[in-house]
C-alpha cells in the first residue's frame, strides 16, 4: 500500500516535472521589449504606390524593393514609404514577369523568385534584367513555382522551390549545386519539406528555410549538413499560436545583428529568434489598425534595426522601429 | 503552308470528340488564402487545353476558368490539376451552351459538336426548363450553370458528366 502511494506521487511529480519543462520548452516567454508601429504605406489598386497582393521585400540603401505579385511589378520606394519607381509587366520575357515573390538583393543586384515563369530574374537594382535563372520543370536547376531566393556573397543562389519540395543550392549561372530535400516528396522527417517558401543565410553561412506547411524553420550548414528545426513540439507540423510555433511560416528573414525573423502568416504575426532558435519576441496581431497585419509574408530591415513588413491581406507595408 | 492545312483538318475532326462548349468553370476550394496556393491553383488551371484566363477570388476561396472562343476546355484535367496544386475541389461548377436532348431517358446538354457533354439532374429545374423549351422550341440554345455531381474516373473520359443544374437561359 505504501509501496503504491510512494509510486502514485513519484508519477504524479514526474509529470509536473515533464509538464513544466515542456511549458518551458514550448511556450517560452518574450527575453526582449520587441517593436512599435511607426509607419504604413500603400492600399488595394494598381496605380503606383499601390498593391495588389504584395509578397516580397528588400532594402539596399535607402531603397525598399516590393514585388506587387498581383500587379506582377516590382515598386521602389525610400524608407519613408515615399513611391520612387517601378519596373516590369505581366509577361515571360526578360525585364517581365509572372507572380513576383519573394526578393533578395546581393551585390547591387535584385534576384526575383518568378513563381509562374518558374526562373529567378535578376535586375539591376535601376529595373534593367541582367539575366534569368533556371527552367520549368523537376529536374537540377529546374523550378516549379519558386517562392524564395537568397544568394551569397559568390553569387550563388539559394532556391525554395516550392512544388518539388526542396531547396535548390546553384550557381552564379544556375549551375545545379546542391538539393536540400527529395522532389516530390513532402515529409515531416528533419531534411524534407512540406512546401518551402523562402530561404535566408545567417552570417556564418548556415542556410535557413522556411518550411511553411510544415509550420516550421530549419536550418542547415553551409556544406549541406542537417543543423536544426524548430516550430511547436519536435517542429513535427503541429501548427499552434503559441510562441516558437507557427501557422505556416510563409517568409524567413536575417537581421543585421544575426537573428532570424519568421513571417507566422495564419497568425498574423512576426516572430524573432536566435540563430539557434531560440524564441526572443513576437510583435503583431490580426487586424486593420497600425502595427497589426492580415497575414504577413516578408519583412527586411535596415541598418538601423527598423522592420519592414509585408502586410499581405492589407495590401501595405509597415515600418517597425525596435523598442529601446 | 501545307501545316497549316493539315492542323486546320486535325482541328475540324477533332472537333465532335472534343469537351464541350464550355464558358467557364468555377472551382471553390479551402485554404485559398494564402497567395503561394493561390497562385500555385493559377498556375495549374492555366496549363489546362482550352482555358483563356483563370481568375482567383482570394477572399471568395474560388477559382475561376474562361474559356476559350470555341469553349473546348477539357474538364476532365481540372480536377487533378486542383489536387496538383495541393487542394481538395469542393464545388466545380459549370456555365456550358447547347441544346436539351434526351440521351438514353434522360435529359442531357448537347454541345454544339453533336456530342452529349453532360447529364442533367436536379428534377424541379429540368421540369421548368422544359416547360420553357416546349414553348420557345426545343432546339433553342440554352445556357446552363450546374455543378458537376461526381468527378470521371480515370480512363472514362468521353462519358458524359452529370451536372446538377443551377440556373439556366435561353437565347
Amino acid at each position: 500500500m505504501r509501496y503504491k502511494s510512494r509510486y502514485l506521487v513519484s508519477t504524479v511529480v514526474l509529470i509536473v516535472l515533464i509538464g513544466l519543462v515542456g511549458w518551458g520548452l514550448w511556450f517560452p516567454a518574450a527575453k526582449e521589449s520587441g517593436y512599435q508601429f511607426t509607419r504604413a504605406w500603400g492600399v488595394p489598386g494598381d496605380g503606383p504606390g499601390e498593391f495588389h497582393d504584395p509578397i516580397g521585400i528588400a532594402i539596399a540603401g535607402n531603397e525598399v524593393f516590393v514585388s506587387d505579385a498581383g500587379n506582377n511589378r516590382i515598386q521602389v520606394f525610400d524608407r519613408s514609404g515615399q513611391f520612387l519607381r517601378q519596373f516590369g509587366k505581366e509577361g515571360g520575357g526578360p525585364g517581365e514577369l509572372s507572380r513576383p515573390m519573394h526578393l533578395d538583393i546581393q551585390g547591387k543586384k535584385l534576384y526575383v523568385a518568378e513563381y509562374l515563369n518558374d526562373r529567378i530574374q535578376i535586375f539591376s537594382l535601376e529595373g534593367e534584367s541582367l539575366g534569368i535563372v533556371g527552367s520549368s520543370g523537376s529536374g537540377p536547376g529546374q523550378f516549379d513555382a519558386p517562392g524564395g531566393v537568397t544568394v551569397n556573397a559568390d553569387g550563388r543562389l539559394y532556391v525554395a522551390d516550392f512544388y518539388n519540395y526542396r531547396v535548390q543550392f546553384l550557381g552564379p549561372n544556375g549551375e545545379f549545386l546542391r538539393q536540400y530535400g527529395m522532389t516530390g516528396e513532402k515529409s515531416i522527417r528533419a531534411e524534407f519539406f512540406n512546401y518551402p517558401t523562402d530561404v535566408a543565410l545567417l552570417p556564418n553561412g548556415d542556410m535557413v528555410v522556411a518550411d511553411a506547411y510544415n509550420d516550421r524553420i530549419q536550418v542547415f550548414s553551409s556544406d549541406g549538413t542537417f543543423l536544426r528545426k524548430w516550430g511547436g513540439p519536435l517542429a513535427i507540423n503541429i501548427p499552434g499560436s503559441a510562441h516558437g510555433w507557427f501557422s505556416v511560416a510563409t517568409a524567413v528573414a536575417v537581421s543585421p545583428d544575426g537573428n532570424i525573423f519568421v513571417a507566422d502568416f495564419y497568425n498574423h504575426r512576426i516572430q524573432k529568434f536566435t540563430p539557434e532558435g531560440e524564441f526572443l519576441v513576437a510583435f503583431g496581431s490580426q487586424g486593420t489598425g497600425p502595427g497589426q497585419f492580415e497575414r504577413p509574408t516578408d519583412m527586411t530591415f535596415d541598418e538601423e534595426g527598423n522592420v519592414y513588413v509585408v502586410d499581405f491581406g492589407n495590401n501595405r507595408i509597415q515600418k517597425f522601429a525596435p523598442i529601446q | 503552308m501545307r501545316k497549316i492545312f493539315l492542323a486546320l483538318v486535325l482541328m475540324i475532326l477533332a472537333a465532335p470528340f472534343g469537351a464541350a462548349q464550355v464558358k467557364k468553370v468555377t472551382i471553390e476550394v479551402d485554404g485559398l488564402t494564402c497567395p503561394f496556393c493561390a497562385y500555385g491553383l493559377e498556375k495549374r488551371l492555366s496549363k489546362i487545353e482550352g482555358v483563356r484566363e483563370v481568375k482567383i477570388f482570394v477572399d471568395q476561396g474560388k477559382a475561376e476558368l474562361e474559356a476559350r472562343q470555341e469553349g473546348l476546355v477539357d474538364l476532365q484535367e481540372v480536377e487533378p490539376a486542383v489536387r496538383k496544386a495541393g487542394f481538395t475541389p469542393r464545388i466545380i461548377r459549370v456555365e456550358a451552351t447547347g441544346q436539351v436532348v434526351d440521351w438514353n431517358g434522360e435529359p442531357a446538354l448537347l454541345v454544339a459538336q453533336g456530342q452529349v457533354r453532360f447529364v442533367l439532374d436536379n428534377a424541379e429545374l429540368i421540369g421548368k426548363l422544359q416547360e420553357l423549351l416546349a414553348e420557345k422550341g426545343t432546339q433553342s440554345k440554352v445556357t446552363l450553370t450546374g455543378r458537376l455531381k461526381e468527378i470521371v474516373p480515370e480512363g472514362h473520359h468521353g462519358h458524359p458528366l452529370t451536372l446538377w443544374l443551377e440556373r439556366y437561359e435561353i437565347s
